[in-house]
């Protein structure tokens, strides 16, 4: 919230410009400004008003919270215990996916680009589908957090070869892609493998977890999230970065960025977001997809307003996908990813046909 | 004010010495591969490149990114993006690293844009541009990085094949706004495929073979010898007493004349 009033405040020169006959390029900059404000703030009471409704929709009506009237033991237990943690771990998840994918469709300068395709959401999968596996075949019970614990050493293990692999610039962009497809193909593979051989139970789970749900993050103690707020807000610092990203790497060194150190910092960020992710929630697709290709649309692409824009909608994306998965069902609830890859594609092909990716 | 000396890109370019003593509008041609960009990303500080450029009091090849970025700007070839980006944001990355107030860039901004009659493109997304509408606009971000209302530190202007794509109304715009920007003391090198268009603006030539610098000098060196020697073609000059140009007759078969007019071309460096 902080960094959006940074960004609402008016810069010296806008006010300096105020009063004086403004040319086609300042007419043309304000006007800008004045949509891209005009979406944050739209999103930002979106994001209010579907976190509300996360909290007080479900099977246990909690909306007489509205009136003002005090809840039962069981409804306070089910608004502190459930309903908040998970609303929290729906917008914090999204929005991070949404800005992973940002960072890497400017860095990669590929509009297809998400967390999926450099291989680290895959490998964060295998390794948890992995555990599971190995669990049920060794008779052990897994505790809570043996799942995400193996789907982050997962995405660090990928993270770690492909920055191996890449040291002393060996990899440009395009193969950093291929490496990242072949590597998502390889755990595929091995995941396809593990389903096979598993039993109902097991597999069971594992399609759960492959699926993507928000039920497994919400028992992580509070300092998992660090790393993932420190990231994210080092983004946002950063955003300056990736506005000289827009037009490439070349581009970008031509205007002074040492892009060696930056490519893999935002590398590193993109894999601790994404892993994390995968740790707490399963695969969830589509966010990290089609979010920023929605923002650019609506910020005319640029990145400052993009990323921001991203990490909103990508909240309330997620918040709404959940609101959906638990509610949808009579009884029970739906895996969120069913959720974000049924309404994503349908919209994916729709900007495609349109031609606006 | 500009020295190269030995200057060197290993497998690209051989060891190359210039010097100029003010700045100019300096043409650099060659046939393809003959290692023109190379040297411009060189003298950009983009390509690893050995031997000596001294520009003004500093030394080119010395310097961080950031520090290059002040001196000189840079047009590559032919760029263009997938991602949707409004042109006005494209214009505006040409300021982005200058500590000025985004009062002046709107200034500036606003002349150029004028000047290049961008005004109907500033709200078009970029990737959605023609090829030559695409070059224009990097053309006046790149002219924005190197301004010298914006940009007192700004000394060399770097455009490879900067007229590709344009049509000569636009040509000739461009070249009369860089002829305006050596006379306010910025240094100009561009690599070119019109030899007219040379011949009628550049103030000095750099002509490269084959990775090596083999003519050098004023923009009369560029003749019917020159182009028989590199590009192995006969011309032949027109003129009305104000403005010649040299028209394409023939691919040249006689290499005996061809090694003639080398040896002038030495006689001249």
């Amino acid at each position: 919230m902080a960094v959006f009033v940074i960004w609402l405040q008016p810069t010296a020169s806008m006010s300096a410009f105020s009063g004086v006959k403004v040319n086609r390029v300042n007419a043309l900059l304000l006007r800008q400004q004045r949509v891209q404000h005009r979406w944050l703030i739209g999103l930002v009471l979106l994001l209010l008003v579907v976190f509300v409704a996360n909290l007080l929709v479900g099977p246990v009506a909690l909306s007489r919270l509205l009136a003002g009237d005090a809840l039962s033991p069981l409804q306070q237990q089910v608004l502190l215990q459930l309903r908040l943690p998970r609303a929290c771990l729906a917008m914090l998840l999204g929005a991070g996916l949404a800005m992973s994918g940002c960072v890497l469709q400017t860095l990669l300068q590929n509009p297809l680009a998400e967390p999926g395709l450099i291989g680290v959401s895959s490998g964060a999968s295998l390794a948890a589908v992995m555990m599971l596996f190995l669990a049920q075949r060794l008779g052990v019970m897994l505790p809570p957090w043996g799942l995400s614990i193996a789907a982050f050493g997962g995405a660090l293990l990928v993270t770690s070869t492909l920055l191996f692999l890449a040291r002393g610039g060996r990899l440009d962009n395009v193969r950093l892609l291929l490496l990242g497809v072949a590597i998502g193909i390889c755990s595929s593979a091995i995941t396809t493998w593990l389903l096979y051989f598993a039993n109902d139970q097991s597999l069971r789970e594992m399609m759960f977890w492959m699926m993507g749900s928000l039920a497994y993050g919400q028992s992580q103690p509070l300092w998992w999230w660090l790393p993932y707020l420190a990231v994210m807000a080092w983004l946002v610092v950063r955003r300056d970065s990736l506005t000289l990203l827009q037009l490439g790497d070349f581009q970008a060194q031509l205007m002074g960025l040492d892009l060696r150190r930056i490519r893999w910092q935002l590398v590193f960020a993109v894999c601790v977001l994404s892993g994390l992710a995968v740790a707490l929630a399963g695969s969830i697709g589509f966010i990290g997809l089609l979010i920023p290709h929605l923002m650019r649309l609506l910020g005319r692409g640029s990145a400052r307003f993009v990323l921001l824009a991203s990490m909103l909608a990508g909240a309330v994306a997620l918040l709404l996908a959940d609101l959906l998965s638990r509610n949808l069902l009579p009884s029970g609830e739906l895996p969120v990813g069913i959720i974000t890859a049924s309404l994503g594609a349908p919209l994916l092909i729709f900007l495609l046909v349109r031609r606006h990716v | 004010m500009f020295n190269i000396r030995d200057l060197s890109v290993r497998g690209r370019l051989a060891p190359l010495s210039w010097h100029c003593s003010q700045p100019g509008l300096i043409a650099l041609i060659g046939p393809n591969g003959s290692g023109k960009s190379s040297l411009l990303l060189a003298l950009a500080n983009l390509l690893p490149a050995a031997g000596q450029v001294q520009l003004g009091q500093c030394s080119l090849l010395d310097l961080d990114m950031r520090s290059a970025a002040r001196v000189r700007a840079m047009l590559p070839q032919r760029q263009s993006s997938l991602l949707t980006i409004s042109c006005l944001d494209v214009l505006q990355l040409g300021a982005s690293m200058l500590d000025v107030p985004s009062a002046q860039v709107q200034a500036v901004l606003g002349q150029l844009v004028t000047r290049l009659e961008l005004g109907h493109l500033l709200a078009r997304d970029f990737s959605q541009l023609s090829g030559g509408e695409q070059q224009r606009v990097l053309l006046a971000k790149t002219l924005l990085q190197i301004w010298p209302d914006l940009n007192p530190h700004g000394q060399l202007l770097l455009l490879d094949e900067p007229l590709a794509g344009l049509d000569w109304h636009h040509q000739l715009q461009l070249l009369t706004l860089l002829q305006e920007l050596v006379a306010r003391g910025v240094m100009v090198l561009f690599s070119v495929h019109d030899f007219n268009l040379a011949l009628s603006h550049a103030d000095g030539l750099l002509c490269l073979h084959e990775g090596k610098l083999v003519a050098q000098g004023g923009i009369e060196v560029l003749d019917e010898v020159l182009l028989a020697r590199v590009f192995q073609i006969r011309t032949l000059r027109l003129s009305d007493g104000q403005h010649q140009c040299l028209v394409p007759i023939a691919l040249s078969s006689d290499t005996g004349s061809g090694e003639s007019a080398g040896d002038r071309v030495d006689e001249r460096e």
